[in-house]
C-alpha cells in the first residue's frame, strides 16, 4: 500500500516529501529505520496530528509527518 | 591554582573601594566555578534579608574553570545573586566574549556591592581596576553605549552594559555583552542599575593560561573541537539557528501559543522557523568566543513597517516569546521586537510571558483600558507591542508600563481576580518556550525544582527526553518517552547534577551535549587539576544543586514553591498533546524521595547534606528543629 511521507522542520534537510510503497503490517519503527536517517536524530511519525508509537501501523493513503525531536533554546 | 586564577575582585561602589582576593582551592573543588561558586560565596557572604535592589545586595559575576580555553562552548560567564524578579536565588549565563577576557586579565570573578553616588562604570585592565564616572552613557540604549565604549577604549575591550530598563529597575532587565549576548534571565540588569553601574569593561594585555596538564588538555581539545563542530546539532544550528526545528516543535506541541492556551498553529510554524529567518533576513552568522557552532544570527529587515538595519537577530526563545506566545507569526516584527528588547535591555522570555499574560487578561476582561491607560491589548498586535508596550515597560511609564515592569506574577497579584492562575511561571520566573505538555513531561518537573524558577537550562532534561544525549557511565543509557512520567524523576536526579556541572563550568549546553562523562572528567582534571573521578564530579554537581536549594530556603522558599501554575498543568486544548495530563505530583514526590529532600521544607536531610560534605550548611538550615 501507499503512504505519503512529509518531512517537517529540519527533516526537510534529510529527505524529500515522497510516496512510499509499504507492507500492510509495517510498523512506524521499522519505517523510520528504513529511511536511513542520521543516527543522532530521534524521529517520530505523526498521523492526523498524533504521534504514532514505534509499533503503530498505517493504512492506505496515510499522510505521515516525519518529525525530529530536535529543539533549540 | 590551575585553570582558574583563584582570584576575584571585590568592589564596593558605595565606598569606592576595590580589592582583590584569593579564594581557597577547596571552594573550587567543592563548587566547581560559575554559578556554583557564586552560590558558595553568596551563602557565605550574602545578606539574606537585603532587598535585591538595595546597596547591600551582592552582584556576582563568575567564570568557570574553562574560560579562555580555545574550546567550543567553554567560555561563558554566570551572573548570580538574589533575583529582583523572583526574590529567590537567581543566576543567568551569557556567552559572548566577556569570560575569556576576564580570565586573561587574571580573575575568575567580580563581587559588586554598594551603590555608586552617580552613574559609573567599572574598567578592568589587568591589575589596573577603576570605578569611573559614566554620566554620558546613562539613559542610553545598549547599542549606542556598547559602540561608544568601544570607540573610546578600543574594539577589543569587552563590554557588559545595561539599557534604560536596568536603570529604571525593571525587574527582568538584562546585561548585554558586545550588544548581542545576554545575561537574560532573573533581572540582574536591574541590580546593576540599582547600583548606578552602567557598564563593566575588561581588557587583558595577554592571554596567559596555566593548566594542570597541558598535554592531556591538548589531546582532549583535539578530539572535542572537531566532534562539537561536526555534530549534527551543530550543523543544523549553524545553518538555521536555534529555531531551525520550530516547525517540528509545533507538530509535537512543544511551542507555546497565545499564553500557552494552544499547542498547535501550523501556519505560524511555517512562518517563524529558522529556515525562513535564514532565507528572508539573515546577513551573517556569529559565534561566541572560540565556538565553532555559530548559532548566533545577524539579520536585516530591509523594508516594511518593521524594517531594521543589520544587527543582532533573534534566537528560538525570542522568536517564540515575541511571536507565537503573543499571537504573532510576523517574523519581521519579531526581529524588530527582539532588537528593541536588546536595546532597552529586557529579557525577551519574561517580556513575552508578561505581555502574553496581559493580552489574555485583557481578552478576559480582568484588565481593561482603565488599567492599561487606554491601550488595547490584542493578540498579534506587534505595532503596539513594539512602539508602545516595550518602551513603556523600559521607562516604567504609564499604567501598563508600570504594571508589566514587575513581571507576570506581580502584575497578576496586583490585578487579582483569577489572573494568577493563567500566569505561566514557577517561583515568579516566566516559563521558557518549551511546553512540557508537548515537549516532554520531565520538563515540567525540571521547571518546578529548578532553584531559579522555570528554566530550561538549569538541567539538560529537555535534551535527555529528546534523546540528544546519553551518559551510560552515570546510569543514563535508556531512551525516554517524552509524553509519560516514566523514569522522569530518576532521570531528573542525574539531570540536576549535570545541569549544575554545566552551569558551574559555564559551558554552552549546545556544545557540551557532545562531551561524554570521561571527557568532562578529563577536562576538569587536565585544566583545573581537580583530580576527580566521575563520582566526584557528579557529587559536586548535586552539591551545587543542594546549596542553591538551601539559599532559597533562607529566602523562605519551601517544597510548596516547587510548583507549576494551573495553566501549565491543565491538559492541552489542541494539537498533539490535547487532553493529556502530566503526572506532576507523582514525579515530584519521587524526585523528593530520591534526592532525600524534606517534603515540607524542600531541602535535603541533615544526613544527606553531611554525605555531601555540607554539615556546616546543614546546621544553618536545620538548627531550628
Amino acid at each position: 500500500m501507499k503512504v505519503c511521507l512529509v518531512p517537517v522542520g529540519i527533516m526537510k534537510k534529510y529527505m524529500k516529501e515522497r510516496d512510499l510503497d509499504i507492507e500492510a503490517d509495517l510498523t512506524a519503527g521499522t519505517l523510520i529505520e528504513r529511511l536511513n536517517l542520521p543516527d543522532k536524530l530521534k524521529i517520530i511519525c505523526f498521523l492526523n496530528g498524533k504521534r504514532i508509537n514505534p509499533d503503530g501501523r498505517f493504512t492506505e493513503g496515510d499522510v505521515v509527518k516525519i518529525v525530529s525531536t530536535f529543539a533549540g533554546g | 591554582m590551575n585553570g582558574n586564577t583563584g582570584k576575584i575582585i571585590n568592589v564596593d561602589l558605595g565606598k569606592g573601594s576595590i580589592e582583590t582576593e584569593l579564594l581557597p582551592e577547596e571552594y573550587y573543588t567543592k563548587y566547581i566555578g560559575g554559578s556554583g561558586l557564586a552560590a558558595k560565596l553568596f551563602w557565605e557572604r550574602g545578606n539574606i534579608s537585603a532587598d535585591p535592589l538595595s546597596p547591600e545586595a551582592m552582584l556576582i559575576f563568575m567564570n568557570g574553570p574553562f574560560a579562555g580555553l580555545k574550546l567550543s562552548g567553554a567560555s561563558r560567564n554566570s551572573v548570580a545573586g538574589r533575583s529582583p524578579l523572583t526574590g529567590n536565588w537567581g543566576d543567568s549565563s551569557c556567552g559572548g566574549y566577556f569570560a575569556p577576557e576576564l580570565r586573561y586579565a587574571g580573575y575568575d570573578g567580580i563581587i559588586i556591592k554598594g551603590k555608586a553616588e552617580k552613574p559609573s562604570m567599572l574598567l578592568i585592565e589587568d591589575e589596573k581596576i577603576n570605578i569611573l564616572p559614566a554620566p554620558e552613557y546613562w539613559g542610553k540604549g545598549t547599542e549606542e553605549v556598547n559602540k561608544a565604549i568601544k570607540n573610546k577604549y578600543g574594539k577589543n575591550y569587552r563590554v557588559l552594559v545595561i539599557g534604560p530598563a536596568g536603570e529604571n529597575l525593571v525587574k527582568y532587565s538584562i546585561i548585554l555583552n558586545e550588544g548581542h549576548h545576554a545575561f537574560g534571565r532573573a533581572g540582574f540588569g536591574a541590580v546593576m542599575g540599582s547600583k548606578n553601574l552602567k557598564a563593566i569593561v575588561v581588557k587583558a594585555a595577554g592571554k596567559n593560561m596555566n593548566l594542570a596538564d597541558p598535554e592531556k588538555y591538548e589531546e582532549l581539545r583535539a578530539e572535542l573541537n572537531p566532534k562539537i563542530k561536526e555534530a549534527l546539532a551543530s550543523d543544523v544550528m549553524r545553518e538555521n539557528g536555534t529555531a531551525a526545528n520550530l516547525e517540528g516543535g509545533v507538530v509535537s506541541g512543544d511551542v507555546p501559543i497565545r499564553n500557552f492556551t494552544s499547542n498547535y498553529w501550523e501556519e505560524m510554524g511555517q512562518e517563524l522557523n529558522g529556515g525562513i529567518l535564514t532565507e528572508k533576513y539573515l546577513t551573517k552568522r556569529r559565534v561566541c568566543a572560540y565556538c565553532s557552532i555559530a548559532c548566533k544570527r545577524v539579520v536585516e529587515v530591509k523594508e516594511g513597517p518593521f524594517a531594521i538595519p543589520e544587527g543582532p537577530g533573534p534566537e528560538y526563545e525570542t522568536i517564540t516569546a515575541l511571536g507565537s506566545l503573543i499571537g504573532s507569526m510576523d517574523l519581521a516584527a519579531v526581529c524588530k521586537a527582539s532588537r528593541v528588547c536588546n536595546d532597552i535591555g529586557i529579557d525577551t522570555i519574561s517580556a513575552g510571558g508578561t505581555i502574553a499574560w496581559a493580552m489574555e487578561a485583557f481578552e478576559k476582561g480582568d484588565i481593561t483600558e482603565n488599567e492599561t491607560g487606554g491601550i488595547k491589548l490584542l493578540w498579534g498586535d506587534m505595532a503596539t507591542v513594539i512602539d508602545k508596550i516595550l518602551p513603556d515597560i523600559a521607562a516604567r511609564k504609564g499604567k501598563l508600563g508600570i504594571l508589566l515592569s514587575e513581571g507576570s506574577l506581580a502584575a497578576a497579584l496586583k490585578t487579582g481576580k483569577d489572573s494568577v492562575n493563567y500566569t505561566v511561571q514557577c517561583k515568579g520566573l516566566e516559563v521558557p518556550m518549551h511546553d512540557p505538555r508537548g515537549g516532554g513531561h520531565g520538563l515540567a518537573l525540571a521547571y518546578a525544582v529548578s532553584p531559579r524558577g522555570a528554566c530550561h537550562v538549569a538541567s539538560p532534561m529537555l535534551f535527555m527526553e529528546m534523546g540528544a544525549c546519553f551518559y551510560p557511565e552515570i546510569g543514563f543509557e535508556y531512551e525516554l518517552e517524552p509524553m509519560t512520567d516514566e523514569n522522569k524523576a530518576e532521570t531528573a536526579v542525574i539531570a540536576v547534577a549535570l545541569g549544575a556541572i554545566e552551569n558551574s563550568a559555564c559551558f554552552c549546553q549546545f556544545a557540551d551535549r557532545e562531551i561524554a562523562i570521561p571527557e568532562w572528567v578529563g577536562l576538569f582534571n587536565s585544566v583545573a587539576g581537580y583530580n576527580w573521578d566521575a563520582s566526584d564530579m557528579m557529587k559536586a554537581g548535586t552539591r551545587v544543586f543542594y546549596l542553591k536549594r538551601l539559599i532559597n530556603y533562607l529566602f523562605g522558599r519551601t517544597a510548596k514553591d516547587d510548583a507549576l501554575t494551573p495553566r501549565m498543568l491543565e491538559p492541552a486544548r489542541d494539537g498533539e498533546p490535547e487532553g493529556v495530563f502530566i503526572n506532576f505530583e507523582g514525579m515530584k514526590n519521587k524526585f523528593y524521595e530520591l534526592m532525600d529532600m524534606d517534603t515540607v521544607k524542600g531541602i535535603p536531610s541533615i544526613k544527606k547534606l553531611e554525605e555531601y560534605g555540607m554539615g556546616v550548611e546543614a546546621k544553618r538550615v536545620w538548627r531550628e528543629t
